[in-house]
């Protein structure tokens, strides 16, 4: 027998866009406030709620729409709910936004009629695409677009605002990876220099056929430049593959903290005066033009400076074979305020740059042993729903974004000179190297890691070797026997080698 | 697969353009190769 508290809620099932979703109807709403009258009613349809917030909107939205529609289940929204969470209850329900007075006088009734103070109709918030997307946007034109597409296809067309210019300007996760993973994580530094470079490319590949399509990077502007920056970056990478561990730490450590300042200190986008090609931009075609819809013009575009431009894409290409670097933050400046290409020009140029200058150098990588960087960087999914994610995230809070990729720059090129400095306990790992090389195996095996192994075997587990090789030790030949291969040679190693002695510091 | 994409736009590029294009699959095939 349902008791008679039960007995008021009555659970009504609807069709809200094709979905089906459970609402509350009160017979007695004598409760003394409309807050609390809601969250009782909403205790009982929180996971139903939800199913519907989810299934309409996007799910940073969702759980705000549920939690609107819970405190105000009689479409009055309050005050104490964010203005995003009620507007996605809004967008859930009736279309229409209505911001009100808030939770009434406590012992009003709830039934009794309350008075919206401002009434908007969703879709006429029609606001600059690109710019600032705050409490004024409209949801209900938001569309589940694949983020990255999204932004590129939004930076192509020239509709980023200000702050995205200066937010995003070639600072992308190919020059947070190597630093924040080798920072943060304990993977060889080999290793995840060369997942850095593939990690770039896949990220630079995706957007350019779409921008040479739309004429915002030029092959006659890129072809040269890549060109040396490409035979750079291959003797970078032979360089830093060949130099002692904790000096390359060290130098990484360096770089980054110099990125970072370079990044905080970047100027506005050069302006668009008119230029004259020098004798070798002009031998070698280095113009163009391309339709601005920002600006409703036809921008005819021409650059200088092209030897000085040839030495510094020799300079980022050897910096960013040598530590794996994207250096989107570098071709950026120095396609704009060097060379004076277009700031879209630019950015549209430094990706396919990239994509072109990468390539090269992971696979002096690759060979040398680091093919996991491959497997992991370019199909692993996650790392795309990473990237759009942080696309996302550049979409909102492009300023916030900035700062808390220069502080992590900034931690993460301190951990790198304090690891690099580090008495040692890096070079270590080459030993390691070396003890493995012999039985066929290229090892990027940290020293943190093969004493990780010894402790784990003395526990009495066995050597998996999905997790060996996720440690880093990998056979050259990537089938699955040869990764179990590896995984029992780093076993071995993990038994037969002696603590090493006086060493104090550890990894 | 990029040196395939290299075989279609070097025809489209002008002549220097299309001498760099051929330089940079040169250096692909090197690093692809082991040389370097």
């Amino acid at each position: 027998m349902p008791s008679r508290r039960a007995l008021r809620r009555v659970p009504q099932v609807g069709e809200v866009r094709g979905c089906r979703a459970a609402r509350c109807i009160r017979r007695a709403p004598r409760r003394p406030s409309g807050a609390a009258a809601a969250a009782d009613c909403a205790r009982v349809l929180d996971g139903t709620l939800e199913i519907v917030a989810e299934a309409l909107l996007a799910p940073g939205q969702a759980g705000g729409a549920a939690l609107a529609e819970r405190a105000s289940p009689g479409g009055m929204l309050c005050s104490t709910t964010s203005t995003r969470a009620s507007r996605a209850a809004a967008a859930m329900s009736s279309g229409v936004i209505r911001t009100g007075t808030g939770i009434p006088p406590r012992g009003s009734r709830r039934a009794r009629p309350r008075e919206a103070i401002e009434e908007r109709t969703l879709g006429e918030q029609h606001r600059e695409v690109g710019g600032e997307l705050r409490h004024n946007a409209s949801i209900a034109e938001w569309k589940p677009l694949p983020p990255l597409v999204d932004l590129a296809d939004r930076a192509v067309r020239g509709e980023l605002s200000h702050r995205h210019r200066r937010g995003g300007r070639g600072i992308g996760g190919g020059v947070l990876f190597v630093p924040i993973v080798a920072s943060f994580f304990p993977f060889h530094l080999d290793f995840v220099r060369g997942a850095g470079l593939v990690f770039a490319l896949a990220g630079t590949l995706a957007a350019g056929p779409m921008l040479l399509r739309n004429r915002m990077a030029s092959l006659r502007l890129v072809m040269p430049l890549a060109l040396a920056g490409s035979i750079a970056s291959v003797a970078g990478a032979v360089v830093g593959l060949s130099m002692p561990t904790d000096a390359l730490q060290t130098a990484l450590g360096a770089t980054v903290i110099a990125i970072a300042v370079l990044i905080a200190a970047s100027k506005d986008a050069y302006g668009q005066a008119a230029i004259e090609s020098d004798a070798l931009g002009a031998a070698l075609r280095m113009r163009g033009d391309f339709e601005d819809p920002a600006a409703h013009a036809r921008i005819d575009w021409r650059t200088h400076r092209t030897l000085a431009g040839f030495g510094a894409f020799g300079a980022i290409g050897f910096l960013g074979g040598l530590f794996g670097l994207g250096a989107g933050f570098a071709n950026v400046p120095a396609l704009n305020l060097l060379m004076a290409a277009p700031l879209k020009v630019a950015v549209g140029s430094s990706g396919l740059t990239i994509s072109i200058i990468n390539s090269s150098a992971a696979w002096v990588y690759i060979n040398r042993g680091a093919r996991a960087a491959a497997d992991r960087g370019a199909v692993d999914p996650r790392h795309h729903a990473r990237r759009a994610l942080g696309a996302r995230l550049l979409r909102t809070l492009p300023a916030t974004v900035r700062r808390v990729v220069i502080v992590a720059m900034l931690m993460a090129g301190v951990r790198a000179l304090l690891r690099g400095s580090a008495c040692g306990s890096r070079s270590r790992s080459r030993v390691y190297a070396r003890w493995l090389e012999p039985h066929g195996a290229v090892a990027f095996v940290s020293p943190s890691r093969v004493r990780a192994l010894r402790v784990w075997r003395a526990a009495g587990r066995t050597c998996r070797s999905s997790t060996a090789a996720l440690w880093g030790c990998r056979s050259p030949n990537t089938s699955r026997a040869a990764a179990r291969r590896s995984a029992g040679l780093a076993a071995a190693v993990a038994r037969r080698l002696p603590e090493p002695r006086g060493v104090a510091c550890s990894p | 697969m990029t040196l395939v994409c290299y075989l279609r736009v070097i025809p489209l590029l002008p002549r220097l353009q299309a001498a760099f294009a051929l330089a940079q699959v040169l250096v692909l095939l090197a690093a692809i190769s082991g040389l370097v």
